[in-house]
C-alpha cells in the first residue's frame, strides 16, 4: 500500500477531466461548434487582408479551424460527449452480449461456446475494423440521422467486437468453475443460474470492471480508425461536385464528434496539420485515460480482499435487505457510494443525447379573446397580455419604458359581413370570399350594377369618364404596377360616379382580406381570374355587393422587448424573432399561446449568450398594416449587431401540411444567419417535413427577394439577414406545432452560442 | 428395504482424454463395475492407494459426475438417471465433505452466507429462523458465533473443515460421503474432527461413506471396510475381520504395510 498507484491516479485525473468536459462543454469552449466562418478579415500593419479557412492556430482560434472555419478546440470540446459516450455504450453492448454468453458457454452450453468461438475466429481472421467499414459505408447507414446513426454504430461495432471479450470471459468462467468450491455448491443443490450470479460473477467482477475500461479504450481507438476511413456518425456525404459525371463527395458532419474531424481533415494534413493532430491527440489522451484507469483498478483490486462483494452479491440477487447484513459501516457506505456513482453514470449516458426541446404550449391556460385584429380592443388587450408575459420572463423594453410600440395605420374597417353575387340567366350565384373575391377598400355598402370591362382600355389617357358611370369597372392588374393601379382607382372614382372597382388578381395573389381601407362610397374588390373570365364573357351580367364593417382605431401596437445576452463578448449581439399575434379564429389563439411559450422556452435556454429581441407584430393579417413595416422604418436596435431575423409571423396554423421556408435572404456572407438557415433546412428535411420554398423574384441577376413586402422589410430596409418559416394548410395536415417548435428551439439553441 | 441407505450396482466410470486433436483417445477406467451396499446408520470405509478411484466413487455417489454404467440407489430410489433438476431434491439426503484445500469454500463468501445457503435452498427451516439455525449449526460443530462474519481465509484449516461439516449436516442429510476429511489437517486437529464426526453420527444417526488411505482412521470410524485397487473393489468385509484376516492379496499387502 505504500507505493502509490500512479496509473490509477493519472487515469482518474484524465477521466474526471473528460467527464467534466462532457457535462459542461460550454464552460470550456470558446466558440460554438456549429459556427462556420469561411473568410475573415485581418488588419495587418494597417492593411486589411482577407484570409480563407482553414485558419492556423492564433488568438481567434486556439487550435486553429477546419476548412469550414469551425473552431477545432471548441469542436473537440463539444465532441467529447458523443465520442466518449459512444465508446462507453459500445462497451456496454459488448458486455451485455459477452458476459451472458460466456457464462452459458462456461456452464457447458455447446451452442454458446461455438457461437463465441466462431465469431471470434471470423473477426480475428477478417479484421473487425474492415467489416465495420464495409457495413457502415453502405448507403443505408451513411444517410441515417443522428439517433439512428448512433444506434447503428453501437449495434455494428458491438456485433463485430463482442466475441473477443466473450472468449476472454469464457475462459475465465471456465477456470473459476474448476475451483473446488463450485463442486460444493453443486453438491448442496444450488442452481446453475444462482451459481453463475452468486459465485462466478463476484470472482469475475474485478476483472470485468477492469476489462470494461479497457474495452472503452479499445472502442475509442476503433472509432478513431473508422474516422480516418470516413466512417462516422452523421456523415452527410454531401455531393460536392458532379461535373463530368463523377461524383465527388465531401464527407462532412455537423455533429461535433472527433472521428469526423479526422476524416474531414485527412486531405488537409499537409496544408493544415492542426486539423488532424489535435483531434487525434484528443483520442490518444482519452484512450490513455481509460487504459490507465483500467490498469490502476486492476492493481487496486488485486491488492484488496474486499467486503464489497458481499453487498454486491446481495444486490445482484435482488436482496434489498442487504443493509441488514452484517457488513461493517464503512464498506456499506462505500458500496452505496459506488452504486450511486454507477447509477449516475448509467443515467447520464442514457440521457446524454437527450435535451428537452419540447414547447408544451398545450398546457398554457390563458383566456385569450376569440379574435385579435389590429385596431380592436381585443388587440390592445392581447398586446397588454403579451407585455405582461414578457415582463414576467425578464424581457425589457428596447426603447422608452414601454414594451408596446404604437403605430398609425390610418382609417380602416374590419369587415363583419360581406357578400358578392352574380345574377345570370341561370340564376344568382354567390361568390366565395377567400377564393373568388376579396374587398380591398370598402365601407357599409350595398350596390348592384353591370360591369364595364376596362381591361382593353387605355387607362392612362381616359378620354371620357361617361362610360364608367354607375358601373363596376373591371381592371386587369397584370399590365400595370401597383402605383399605376392606385392612380387609376383615384382618377376613376373622382371623375366618374362608379359603383366600384374590380381588379383581376395576379397569379398567386392572395384573395383574402378581413381589414379594408375605409371608403364609404367606393368599393375596391379583387376577383380571381376565373371570375373575371365570367365577367368578361357576360357583359350584361349584374353583380351585387354588400358589406357591413366596423371601424378600427387608427393605432396598431407592436410588442417589442429584449432578453439580454449574458456573454461579455457577444452579449450585445442579437437575434430577432418575429411572431404575430393577430388571429381570426380559435386555431390562431392556439398559435398565440404557442408563440408565447416558444418565447418563454427561448429565454429559459441555459446557454443563452446572445440577446434575443422578440417582436410580437400587430396587423399581420393585412399586408398594408403589417407591423414589421413600422418597426423596419425605425428599428430600435443597431442593425449591425443583429445576426439574424427569424420571421415566424407566417406560422398561423396549429396543424398544417407543409412548411413554407426561405433562406434566400440569409446569404453565405452573413454566416450566422446562413448556418442557421442550413441547420433549419437539414433539420426539417431530416424530420421529413414537406417544404415549400417561398417564391422569389430574381432582380438584377444577383438578388433574390421574396414577393411579399413584409417578408422583405428588414433585409431590404435594414440589411438584416432573414430566415422565414411559416405553415401552409394542405389537404393532409399531419404536422403539428409542437414538433415544429422543438425544431425551432433546437436549431436556435445549436446555432446560438 | 429402507434400512439400506445406499446401494451401488455395477457402477463404472471411464474418462476419455485426448491431449490434442491429433493424439489418440485414451480411456481411463477410473471405476470398474463396483457393487456395495451401506445400511442405514453404518459407516463404510473406502480405502486404497492413490489413484485407485476413491474420489471418483464419491463424485459418482453425489452425482457430481455421470456414471458410465451401473446404478445407484438412495434409500431405495434409483437416482442414476435423474436429471440435474430432479436430483436437486435428493441432494438434501446425501452430502459430501471434501478434503480441505485452499478453495473448498467460496473465498468470497462469509461463513454465515455459506451456512445460510443450504438452509435456503432446501427450506430446512422457516425464513425467520435461519439466523438461529446458523448459530445452532455453528455451536453443533464447535465454533463460536463470532466467526459468522469472517471469510474462510480468515479461519484455520480445522475451522474450515468444521464449516464444511456444518454445511453437510445443515440439509439434514442422512448419508454423508467424507472424502479424506482430515488428511490435510494437523494431527492434533485430525482427532478433534474425527470425534466431531463420530459425535454427530451418534446424535443425528448418520450414515457415512468414509474415504481415506489412513487405516488408523478407518479402524476408529467404520464398521466395514472396502478395499479398492485400480478401480475395482477387491474385498469388502467387517472392520475386525478385514484387519485381522484379509483374503485378497492386494488387501493383505495394504494392511501389512500399514501394520509395520
Ligand atoms: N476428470 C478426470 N478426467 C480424467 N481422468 C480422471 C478424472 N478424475 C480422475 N481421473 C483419473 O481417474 C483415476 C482415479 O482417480 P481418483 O481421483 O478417483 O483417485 P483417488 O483414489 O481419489 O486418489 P487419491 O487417493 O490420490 O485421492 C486416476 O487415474 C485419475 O487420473
Ligand atoms: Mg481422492
Amino acid at each position: 500500500m505504500n507505493r502509490r498507484n500512479v496509473p490509477l491516479i493519472f487515469g482518474i485525473v484524465i477521466l474526471l477531466l473528460v467527464l467534466l468536459v462532457m457535462l459542461f462543454p460550454e464552460m470550456f469552449a470558446s466558440h460554438s461548434p456549429y459556427t462556420i466562418q469561411h473568410i475573415r478579415f485581418l488588419h495587418d500593419e494597417g492593411r486589411l487582408s482577407v484570409e480563407r479557412a482553414p485558419f492556423s492556430p492564433d488568438d481567434g482560434f486556439l487550435l486553429g479551424s477546419d476548412h469550414l472555419g469551425r473552431d477545432i478546440y471548441s469542436y473537440i470540446i463539444y465532441g467529447t460527449r458523443l465520442t466518449i459516450s459512444l465508446g462507453v455504450l459500445i462497451a456496454l453492448g459488448q458486455f451485455l452480449i459477452a458476459v451472458p454468453m460466456a457464462l452459458y458457454a462456461g456452464f457447458g452450453s455447446r451452442i454458446a461456446k461455438s457461437v463465441i468461438q466462431q465469431f471470434n475466429v471470423i473477426f480475428s481472421a477478417i479484421p473487425a475494423l474492415l467489416i465495420a467499414i464495409i457495413i457502415l459505408k453502405l448507403d443505408y447507414f451513411v444517410g441515417l440521422e443522428k439517433q439512428k446513426s448512433i444506434m447503428s454504430f453501437i449495434l455494428v461495432l458491438t456485433a463485430v467486437s463482442w466475441a473477443r471479450l466473450g472468449n476472454l470471459v469464457m475462459e475465465r468462467v471456465e477456470t473459476i468453475l474448476t475451483q473446488p468450491f463450485i463442486k460444493g455448491e453443486v453438491a448442496i443443490g444450488k442452481k446453475h443460474f444462482r451459481i453463475a450470479i452468486e459465485n462466478v460473477i463476484p470472482h469475475l467482477a474485478p476483472e470485468l470492471i477492469v476489462l470494461f475500461f479497457m474495452e472503452i479504450a479499445r472502442n475509442l481507438s476503433t472509432l478513431m480508425q473508422l474516422g480516418i476511413f470516413s466512417v462516422f456518425i452523421g456523415n452527410l456525404g454531401l455531393i460536392n461536385d458532379a461535373t463530368s459525371g463523377v461524383q465527388i463527395n465531401t464527407d462532412i458532419s455537423f455533429e461535433p464528434e472527433w472521428a469526423s474531424m479526422l476524416s474531414t481533415s485527412r486531405t488537409l494534413i499537409t496544408i493544415a496539420p492542426w486539423t488532424v493532430i489535435y483531434p487525434a491527440l484528443a483520442f490518444f489522451i482519452s484512450v490513455l485515460g481509460f487504459n490507465l484507469f483500467g490498469e490502476g483498478l486492476r492493481t487496486l483490486m488485486q491488492k484488496k480482499e474486499s467486503r464489497s462483494v458481499l453487498a454486491f452479491r446481495k444486490i445482484i440477487t435482488l436482496d434489498f435487505k442487504y443493509f441488514c447484513v452484517n457488513v461493517d459501516k464503512r464498506s456499506k457506505f462505500k458500496i452505496t457510494l459506488w452504486i450511486a456513482l454507477f447509477a449516475l453514470i448509467i443515467g447520464f449516458f442514457s440521457f446524454i443525447n437527450y435535451k428537452d426541446y419540447s414547447i408544451g404550449y398545450a398546457s398554457v391556460r390563458v383566456d385569450l379573446p376569440e379574435t385579435t385584429v389590429i385596431g380592436t380592443e381585443e388587440a390592445l388587450f392581447s398586446a397588454g397580455f403579451i407585455a405582461d408575459y414578457m415582463t414576467r420572463l425578464g424581457i425589457v423594453p428596447l426603447r422608452n419604458d414601454s414594451l408596446l410600440m404604437p403605430f398609425d395605420i390610418g382609417q380602416s374597417f374590419l369587415i363583419e359581413e360581406q357578400m358578392m353575387t352574380l345574377s345570370m340567366e341561370s340564376g344568382i350565384h354567390n361568390l366565395n370570399q377567400g377564393t373568388d373575391y376579396a374587398f380591398l377598400t370598402s365601407g357599409n355598402i350595398s350596390e348592384s350594377g353591370v360591369v364595364y370591362d376596362a381591361t382593353k382600355d387605355d387607362l392612362f389617357n381616359i378620354s371620357s369618364f361617361d362610360r364608367f358611370a354607375d358601373k363596376f369597372i373591371l381592371i386587369e392588374q397584370l399590365y400595370y404596377s401597383d402605383s399605376a393601379i392606385r392612380h387609376f382607382i383615384e382618377t376613376i372614382t373622382v371623375n366618374a360616379g362608379v359603383k366600384g372597382i374590380i381588379l383581376v388578381a395576379r397569379a398567386n395573389q392572395v384573395i383574402q382580406n378581413h381589414i379594408v381601407d375605409a371608403d364609404e362610397d367606393n368599393a375596391v374588390i379583387v376577383v380571381s381570374q376565373e371570375v373575371s373570365q365570367v365577367l368578361k364573357e357576360n357583359p350584361d351580367l349584374v353583380i351585387a355587393v354588400h358589406t357591413t364593417v366596423k371601424p378600427l382605431t387608427s393605432n396598431g401596437y407592436n410588442v417589442v422587448g429584449i432578453h439580454r445576452g449574458t456573454d461579455p463578448h457577444i452579449g450585445d449581439e442579437a437575434i430577432v424573432v418575429g411572431m404575430n399575434y393577430n388571429y381570426l379564429n380559435q386555431e390562431g389563439g392556439e398559435v398565440l399561446k404557442f408563440n408565447l411559450k416558444l418565447m418563454e422556452r427561448l429565454c429559459q435556454m441555459a446557454d443563452q449568450k446572445r440577446a434575443i429581441i422578440f417582436l410580437f407584430l400587430d396587423g399581420t393579417i393585412n399586408e398594408n398594416q403589417h407591423g414589421i413595416h413600422y418597426i423596419a422604418q425605425d428599428f430600435p436596435y443597431s442593425p449591425q449587431k443583429i445576426q439574424v431575423y427569424i420571421d415566424l409571423t407566417s406560422i398561423t396554423h396549429e396543424r398544417f401540411g407543409e412548411i413554407e421556408f426561405s433562406t434566400a435572404q440569409a446569404p453565405p456572407t452573413r454566416q450566422f444567419a446562413w448556418s442557421l438557415g442550413r441547420l433549419f433546412d437539414s433539420k426539417l428535411n431530416q424530420k421529413g417535413y414537406p417544404i415549400q420554398l417561398l417564391e422569389t423574384n430574381y432582380i438584377d441577376g444577383s438578388y433574390y427577394f421574396t414577393k411579399s413586402e413584409s417578408d422583405n422589410a428588414l433585409f431590404w430596409n435594414r440589411g438584416i439577414p432573414t430566415v422565414i418559416l411559416g405553415t401552409v394548410k394542405t389537404d393532409n395536415n399531419i404536422w403539428d406545432l409542437e414538433t415544429l417548435g422543438s425544431i425551432v428551439l433546437e436549431v436556435i439553441n445549436k446555432n446560438n452560442y | 428395504m429402507s434400512d439400506i441407505a445406499l446401494k451401488v450396482v455395477d457402477l463404472s466410470k471411464h474418462f476419455v482424454i485426448r491431449n490434442n486433436v491429433f493424439s489418440k483417445k485414451k480411456i481411463i477406467h477410473a471405476v470398474r463395475k463396483i457393487s456395495f451396499e451401506v445400511k442405514s446408520g453404518e459407516s463404510l470405509g473406502l480405502i486404497g492407494e492413490s489413484g485407485s478411484g476413491k474420489t471418483t466413487v464419491a463424485n459418482l455417489l453425489l452425482k457430481l459426475i455421470e456414471p458410465s454404467e451401473g446404478r445407484i440407489e438412495l434409500f431405495g430410489k434409483d437416482i442414476t438417471q435423474l436429471s440435474e433438476e430432479s436430483m436437486r431434491i435428493y441432494r438434501g439426503d446425501i452430502q459430501i465433505i471434501f478434503q480441505y484445500t485452499h478453495a473448498v469454500l467460496d473465498p468470497k463468501m462469509t461463513i454465515s452466507e455459506l451456512l445460510r445457503e443450504p438452509l435456503e435452498i432446501h427450506q430446512v427451516v422457516a425464513k425467520y429462523q435461519i439466523d438461529n439455525e446458523v448459530d445452532r449449526l455453528l455451536e453443533l460443530v464447535g465454533l463460536s458465533k463470532s466467526e459468522k462474519n469472517k471469510f474462510p481465509s480468515q479461519l484455520s484449516g480445522g475451522q474450515n473443515q468444521r464449516i464444511l461439516i456444518a454445511r453437510a449436516i445443515a440439509t439434514r442429510a442422512r448419508v454423508i460421503v467424507c472424502d479424506e476429511p482430515v488428511s490435510a489437517l494437523d494431527v492434533s486437529v485430525q482427532g478433534q474432527i474425527l470425534n466431531l464426526l463420530l459425535k454427530l453420527k451418534e446424535e443425528l444417526n448418520l450414515t457415512y461413506v468414509f474415504i481415506t488411505h489412513d487405516l488408523n482412521v478407518v479402524k476408529h470410524m467404520c464398521n466395514r471396510i472396502a478395499v479398492m485397487y485400480q478401480g475395482e473393489i477387491v474385498e469388502i468385509e467387517n472392520t475386525e475381520k478385514m484387519l485381522s484376516d484379509p483374503q485378497n492379496p492386494y488387501a493383505q499387502k495394504l494392511i501389512k504395510s500399514f501394520l509395520t
